[in-house]
């Protein structure tokens, strides 16, 4: 009897434990703002969600004891493994959750949390002088890059990278090949990957998996289809033709994915990651690797990589078919949530991390290597720290910008599926090019329909 | 003599299929180690490098993303986790192996089923639930997400054990008079002990263990030292110099309680044999 | 799996009943003594898992989609989809390769593993807590671990069988081979897991019952097949039920190991909802997929309990 009643006294505990820390595990916002008129929002606490790993970010939270001394807000700076953030957020944001205020985000999903009202829009703190000092000039942030962030006339983020996808090439092996300049086109790019493809090392690498759908091909079919307009990119045309799927670009792109991927690429390239490539670039088993800037501090770091001093970067340029807008951007952009308690207190923060002073001190740091903002990327001293022929290639991409990574509609996430599916099975089998892309257009214009299309075009 | 001779060499051969097992299961660990204490530029290096410069950098790199910290949450997660489910989980076991009780079919079923149910099913609506009821992100939530995770396996594990133990014993003390509480103490549990003892830390190391549920219910400040290892993949490549130093750490101090806990394990798990 | 109700031997005997007050409390807790131990457990599992488990299965019937709020009922129209999905016979295929696989290998394994470790000599204390090492090890880290192992290029387990001049497949590319490694990834982990169960089994074994089958002239393997391994029947027959149901949860090793690739060459169910439903966000589509998860599941128990022996 004594232990059962310990037993009932164990339940007891635990339930009172419950209670109490289910009362203690609120996070986030609390506190309440003062009357100082120069820290209007003095005292308060918000939390800003961002990605571990990445240096970028890492030299945004060096900067934190600053912006609290500046402003008297403090930032409760919380790093979310990639693999958990991607989820959260958008959970985070569907049950308007109180507990994050600003986060750093992609812009691809841009339309769908427009549509959900997940975000606030920024134009009443950007036209306000009261809350965005006269140094901040918010024009400075290239349009191309910053179109990524509007919709509807409204400003939903600010752009603190542009990111953009380039060539990666090691010239002792370029070099050893006889090949003299780096690739013109997209059939000197397959020419230079076989004649690099030797025993020691592969030719060409890219992320082939299935799951990364959004950073393999997707930079390499604008050598081949045209562009179309800012909102739906390479993918539609203003009457929803799937471009990608128009003969005689498809099979055009689709040969020359299969060639270039069977015949010059790593061995089970099918399954290759943003990592496989990385390391295989880094320990000097392939010779080109097209992929985001955002691995250049990786490649060039001599503790993980046997080819820091043999690397270089190029801009393949643009084909006659997409003359304009064949650089692949990434942009990523600040957030505010809706449902934040503190959005003035929010918008310091996000103003404070866009800044130009702050964008300079993260590229000279080596941190940042695509900033948004013109005036950074033109100044002297940037251009010096960056790496060499980075800074060509840069330059290029942000001449020819393409920002839209996925349409930018709410059905731009569900075209995925058919379209990862038809790069696998590009590469895995030897199903006729032609039928493949066929395939593809079919599923993509089958999830259109059923979403309602052909709908007018969006105005912006 | 001839029988000595073959007992010696059933013997010897055990032993030797024992030690090439151990070199299969402990080749994995060997990487885990070099990659741990060498630059990634030597850890990935290809025909692989066994012998190149040493550093902790990547333990560096690890404690300065608070790991000390995510261990310590791994701890205190494991413990409550593995502690709750054992003080529900065993008796509830006991009570499937013995008889008849109301709700024993439903119970039963509704166990089987919630194991068979793959958490990547559920962990939207689990993670809508428990932020209405303000749990996510805390001890309390991870606790109760983990149990239900491991209640099923243990109810029906120690069940089994329990099947194990002769119901004359128990019989016999209850003409005696003892109480059904008494029997169980007494009787069934010690007799059982082995195998409950065993569920306890296949349960603790598989929660020690568990990954995706405070991936996504875990919050800021409260993630284990899994999610912890996991900082350091980024989305433009990982360093897996650190991931394999925080596994190795995750390792060790397991490892050493096995060792210590085998001591008295073992004396529990013989004598119990000598006495069955 | 259990006898029928005790009669209540108690109340037989006088002076039980006739012991001080308290007797009446302690009296109704001792009858419903399985009820009261049985049922906190049940109670904080339908508290927790209740609420998610209707809300997936009505998401199973609506076409729920993450990004965009408006969603309807659609009846069974996930379900025709999921019928008429070419990939799906390869799921199924995946997933019923990969548990059985497992399940079988990883218990025969264990089986004589848990043999081995009864072998009595000094230092068999030691040799058993190494073989738990692999259990220690969070899976995340086993996936990680052996894919930097599998790896086709710098892989140690290529590099090994260059030494021993046998042929280096391409583990990671070949969808033949896709399966394969899944399977020797999670046998170092299942193996020892099953062997750890089995030899605590396999001590509970009565000394008697062994030797008098000894004393009436069987050798060891007989002893071993007809006294201990029908003994140890019912951890036997628990053992293999849950490593068959484990085997469908498998996922955040196989989204590591090999990414369900090439292709869909390795995806069992397990990570073909987790893709469609936080990578794509169809979250009725996962849903509905998922409740078929769980009744191919409940098939696959059934089955078992119908072929394998369970009682001693």
């Amino acid at each position: 009897m004594r232990i059962a009643r310990r037993k009932y006294a164990a339940v007891g505990a635990a339930a009172g434990l419950v209670l109490a820390l289910g009362a203690c595990s609120s996070s986030g916002s609390s506190g309440s703002s003062s009357g100082n008129s120069s820290k209007p929002y003095a005292g308060t606490t918000i939390t800003y969600e961002t990605y571990t790993a990445t240096p970028e970010f890492t030299y945004y939270k060096s900067l934190m004891p600053q912006f609290t001394a500046e402003t008297g807000i403090n930032v409760h700076f919380v790093e979310l493994p990639v693999s958990s953030i991607d989820q959260t957020i958008q959970l985070q944001l569907k049950s308007k959750d109180t507990g994050v205020d600003v986060f750093s985000y992609g812009t691809e999903d841009l339309p769908n949390f427009v549509a959900a009202g997940d975000v606030a829009p920024l134009n009443s703190y950007l036209n306000s002088s009261a809350d965005t000092a006269a140094t901040y000039n918010f024009s400075d942030v290239a349009p191309a890059i910053e179109a990524s962030c509007q919709s509807g006339g409204k400003t939903y983020c600010i752009a603190s990278h542009a990111g953009g996808a380039l060539l990666y090439y090691n010239t002792a092996m370029f070099k050893a090949a006889g090949i003299t300049s780096p690739p013109q086109s997209p059939a000197e790019v397959l020419a230079d990957a076989k004649k690099l493809t030797t025993p020691a090392h592969a030719g060409f690498c890219v992320r082939g998996d299935k799951s990364q759908a959004l950073y393999d091909a997707f930079q390499m079919w604008n050598w081949f289809i045209p562009y179309n307009n800012p909102i739906t990119g390479t993918y539609f045309d203003k009457s929803w033709n799937f471009l990608i799927g128009q003969e005689p670009n498809a099979s055009a792109f689709g040969s020359f994915y299969r060639d270039i991927l069977q015949n010059a690429a790593p061995k089970g390239i099918a399954t290759y990651l943003v990592d496989n490539c990385l390391q295989d670039f880094q320990q000097g088993r392939v010779a080109m690797w097209q992929d985001d800037s955002g691995s250049i501090p990786l490649v060039l770091d001599p503790t993980q990589s046997k080819v820091a001093n043999s690397t270089a970067f190029w801009e393949v340029p643009c084909q006659p078919v997409n003359p304009t807008n064949c650089a692949l951007v990434q942009p990523f952009g600040v957030w505010m949530n809706n449902a934040s308690l503190h959005k003035g207190a929010s918008w310091q923060l996000i103003q404070f991390l866009t800044s130009p002073q702050t964008q300079k001190g993260a590229a000279l740091a080596k941190d940042l290597l695509t900033p948004s903002r013109t005036s950074v990327l033109n100044d002297p001293q940037v251009v010096a720290a960056l790496p060499p022929t980075f800074d060509q290639a840069l330059k290029y991409i942000l001449a020819h910008p393409d920002a839209a990574l996925l349409p930018g509609i709410p059905q731009g996430v569900e075209i995925i599926p058919p379209i990862a599916d038809g790069l696998s099975t590009l590469v895995t089998t030897q199903q006729s090019v032609a039928s493949v892309m066929a395939t593809m257009t079919s599923g993509v214009n089958a999830i259109m329909k059923q979403a309602g299309y052909p709908k007018p075009f969006p105005s912006s | 003599m001839r029988m000595r001779r073959r007992r010696h060499g059933i013997l010897a051969a055990r032993i030797l299929l024992l030690l090439i097992g151990l070199v299969l299961i402990g080749i994995p660990f060997l990487w885990i180690l070099l990659t741990a204490f060498k630059y990634p530029v030597d850890a990935d290096a290809s025909p692989p490098v066994f012998i190149s410069p040493l550093t902790l950098s990547n333990f560096r790199a690890l404690f300065q993303d608070n790991y000390a910290q995510s261990l310590l949450n791994s701890v205190i997660i494991t413990a409550l986790a593995t502690g709750f489910t054992l003080i529900v989980g065993i008796p509830a076991g006991y009570a499937f192996a013995r008889g008849k009780f109301r709700g024993r079919g439903f119970f039963g079923s509704f166990l089987l089923f919630s194991r068979m149910v793959p958490p990547v099913i559920y962990i939207i609506p689990l993670f809508l639930f428990f932020h209405f009821l303000n749990l996510i992100g805390s001890f309390t939530g991870l606790t109760l997400a983990y149990l239900t995770g491991l209640l099923p396996f243990t109810v029906w594990m120690s069940a089994s054990y329990f099947q194990g133990v002769p119901v004359e014993l128990e019989e016999a003390a209850r003409v005696d008079g003892a109480s059904r509480l008494r029997v169980f103490f007494r009787i069934a549990l010690p007799l059982a002990l082995p195998g409950v003892v065993s569920v306890g830390l296949l349960i603790g190391m598989a929660a020690w263990g568990e990954y995706f549920i405070p991936l996504i219910l875990g919050g800021f400040g409260t993630e284990p030292a899994t999610v912890g290892i996991v900082d350091f993949i980024g989305v433009d490549g990982s360093s897996w110099g650190p991931m394999a130093a925080g596994a190795l750490c995750l390792i060790v101090p397991v490892f050493v309680a096995t060792l210590i806990a085998q001591r008295s394990l073992l004396e529990g798990l013989t004598s119990g044999a000598l006495k069955g | 799996m259990a006898t029928d109700a005790e009669p209540d031997v108690r109340a037989r005997n006088p002076d039980v009943r006739a012991r001080t007050a308290g007797a009446h409390v302690r009296a109704h807790i001792d009858r419903h003594f399985l009820a009261f131990v049985s049922w906190p457990g049940l109670i904080v599992m339908l508290a927790v898992t209740a609420v998610p488990f209707v809300i997936t299965i009505g998401m199973g019937f609506t076409n729920y989609n993450l990004v965009q709020p408006a969603w309807r009922f659609i009846g069974f129209a996930n379900f025709v989809a999921l019928w008429h999905d070419p990939q799906t016979p390869r799921i199924v295929f995946n997933t019923l390769y990969i548990v059985i696989g497992l399940t079988v290998l990883s218990t025969a394994l264990g089986l004589l593993l848990a043999v081995l470790m009864r072998t009595a000599f000094p230092g068999i204390g030691i040799i058993r807590s190494l073989y738990t090492l692999p259990i220690m090890t969070a899976g995340i880290v086993v996936a990680i671990t052996w894919r930097a192992m599998f790896n086709n290029q710098a892989g140690w387990v290529n590099y090994f069988l260059g030494l021993l001049h046998l042929p280096q497949p391409l583990w990671l590319g070949d969808p033949h081979l896709a399966i394969p490694v899944v399977i020797i990834a999670s046998l170092w982990t299942a193996v020892p897991f099953q062997a750890i169960l089995l030899f605590a089994g396999l001590l509970t074994v009565p000394r008697e019952l062994q030797q008098a089958a000894e004393v009436d002239g069987a050798g060891p393997v007989r002893v071993f097949w007809h006294v201990t391994l029908v003994h140890i029947r019912p951890v036997l027959f628990i053992v293999v039920v849950l490593r068959l149901i484990d085997g469908f949860r498998l996922f955040e090793q196989i989204q590591v190991l090999t990414t369900g690739g090439p292709g869909i060459a390795s995806t069992p169910f397990s990570l073909q909802i987790y893709n469609t439903g936080l990578l794509y966000q169809q979250l009725g589509y996962a849903a509905a997929m998922g409740i078929v998860l769980v009744l191919l599941v409940a098939l696959t128990v059934g089955i078992t309990f119908l072929v394998l022996p369970r009682r001693i």
